[in-house]
């Protein structure tokens, strides 16, 4: 009999709308497998085993009486510590916030639960999500690597199946790193679309939140169920909401797909990765898309520009907390912290000019080609042995595994267009990857729509982690 | 993530920067001072790569509401 957690959260969706199984039946499953895996893996911070069942209870007994709210009605998820969820705990990785408990819901969380999701529990995340200390998640592709962050811990619930979707925050690209390495579909959506009102900021003019979850459709539908405008939220855009599921078999025939190679096919990619994104694009051009090649030099400046801003941004946030609790910061969060007040303010003003010179040439590209969406790899290394993260890469390529890992990911927030990392491959050692298309603002339909015709032709979505396949 | 880049030639003064930083009331110890100091002399340098491009007469992208397809 197959377990229900190899589902995928539309197919269980689909069985508890035909009344198939219950979502007590959904909540107890995961909490089968987070018993057996979470000794192992670390997902979660905090586990929420009676608060969901008793959530379960309450969503069949609606379903029962008044029929589904809608397909994330009943479904069991994980929500980064870093967003906040009224009445529970929420630490965002830091002893700065032990015990703190939200008087209100974060609005994207407030969402789900009016489409009837229900928390199984909060997920670990990097310090304030700043991806430089190192939280007690472990990956279950290979337990000395790094399972990606910041939203490690909803990557590794994830592709642990101990949860069918999980919210991840990305900032320069945790939410698609942790997708990539863990064989998950991550998106982050335009910037506006999913309110980040009730999640703690990194940096407010880059933050996003949005979906982790093991295919294309789960996603579609999970980002459907936190987003729309929200008045509280002075950087939501108040855009119309499409179906992001309407079009998602319509193939590609027709739609062009823009290929930049100095920078994102540079030296720094390995051969295996290379060979298995050249192989997407040959894959869409024989469904019909056109391959379009383009020139964008000034993606030379998004690492820099990003940087910056991250840290000037997020030093604001800090100046309070920094302060009059400095000593409970991670020594590395610390640092990073007290390094952003030293920034000069021209320096961060430069990174913004830098920015809108690259978000002017990426608008200018996507018009000017007339593209439907942009394509390459998501992480140019699958990742890295956790004690190696900050030494020379192995393969001799001039820079450090955790200086390659976000080389491909800061541009989409500093333009703000959704980005969506798919699994594309495993290398000989067993660990997986993704590839990423970038989209027109708002137009995260499209993206779907293209990922999902790469997917249906494939079954890396479908393979599970060797650790987890033995359980 | 990882912070930083490709160190510049250019020395600053650790004890200038532990100073500065202990007058903005950020209470830098001096075991903290020369990691900072590392940190924050190869932050600078971040503007470096900005020189390829006439920034001159762009304006800032600060927060910012993204409306639709096509906006720069």
């Amino acid at each position: 009999m197959t377990d229900l957690n190899d589902l995928s959260l539309s197919a269980v969706s689909d069985l508890l709308e035909t009344g198939e199984i219950s979502s007590v039946e959904l909540v107890e499953a995961n909490l089968r497998a987070i018993e057996k895996t979470e000794p192992i893996v670390h997902a979660y911070a905090n586990v929420l085993a009676e608060e969901a069942l008793d959530a379960a209870r309450a969503a069949d007994a609606e379903i029962a009486g008044n029929g589904r709210r809608g397909p994330l009605h009943g479904v069991p998820i994980g929500v980064k510590d870093n967003i906040y969820t009224k009445g529970i705990v929420t630490e965002s990785g830091s002893r700065v916030m032990a015990g703190f408990v939200p008087d209100h819901d974060a609005t994207c969380v407030e969402n789900l639960d009016r489409a009837g999701a229900i928390i199984i529990g909060k997920t670990h995340c990097h310090e304030f999500a700043y991806g430089v200390n190192t939280p007690p998640s472990r990956s279950p592709w290979n337990m000395d690597c790094y399972p990606g962050g910041s939203s490690i811990g909803s990557g590794v619930a994830v592709t642990s199946r101990s949860s069918f979707g999980a919210l991840g925050t990305d900032t320069g690209g945790s939410i698609r790193v942790p997708a990539s390495i863990n064989n998950l579909v991550g998106m982050k959506a335009s910037f506006g679309r999913v309110s980040i009102y009730g999640v703690v900021p990194v940096a407010w003019s880059l933050d996003h939140v949005g979906p982790m979850t093991r295919t294309v459709k789960d996603n579609a539908l999970l980002l459907a169920g936190m987003a729309g405008y929200d008045p509280k939220d002075p950087t939501s855009a108040d855009q119309p909401l499409p179906d992001f599921c309407a079009d998602l078999e319509a193939g590609v025939a027709g739609l062009r797909i823009g290929v930049e190679r100095d920078y994102f096919f540079y030296d720094g990619l390995i051969d295996e990765i290379r060979a298995s994104v050249e192989a997407v694009i040959a894959e869409y051009r024989a469904m019909g898309a056109e391959i379009v090649e383009i020139s964008m030099p000034e993606l030379a400046i998004t690492q820099d520009a990003l940087f910056t801003i991250v840290l000037c941004e997020g030093s604001t946030w800090h100046r309070k907390l920094i302060r009059e609790q400095g000593d409970k910061y991670d020594t590395a969060t610390r640092a990073i912290v007290q390094l952003g007040e030293l920034l000069p303010a021209t320096h961060y003003l430069a990174a913004q000019q830098a920015r809108s010179l690259y978000r002017s040439a990426i608008n200018g590209a996507f018009r000017e080609a007339g593209l439907d969406a942009m394509l390459w790899p998501t992480m140019p290394i699958p990742t890295a042995r956790l004690d190696m993260l900050n030494a020379p890469r192995a393969d001799g390529y001039p820079d450090t595994p955790v200086g390659s890992m976000c080389h491909h990911t800061f541009n989409a927030n500093l333009a703000g267009l959704p980005a969506l990392s798919v699994p594309c491959g495993i290398t000989s050692d067993g660990l997986p990857f993704g590839f990423q298309l970038t989209g027109r603002a708002f137009d995260e339909a499209t993206v779907y729509r293209i990922a999902r015709a790469y997917e249906r032709a494939h079954d890396w979505h479908q393979r599970k982690a060797g650790v987890i396949e033995g359980m | 993530m990882s912070y930083g880049r490709a160190s510049s030639d250019e020395v600053l003064e650790a004890a200038v920067i532990e100073a500065l930083a202990n007058k903005m009331g950020l209470a830098v110890s001096p075991q903290e001072t020369e990691a900072l100091t590392a940190l924050l002399m190869n932050q600078l340098a971040a503007l470096e790569s900005f020189n390829a491009f006439d920034l001159q007469d762009i304006v800032p992208a600060p927060i910012f509401r993204l409306e639709g397809a096509g906006n720069d």
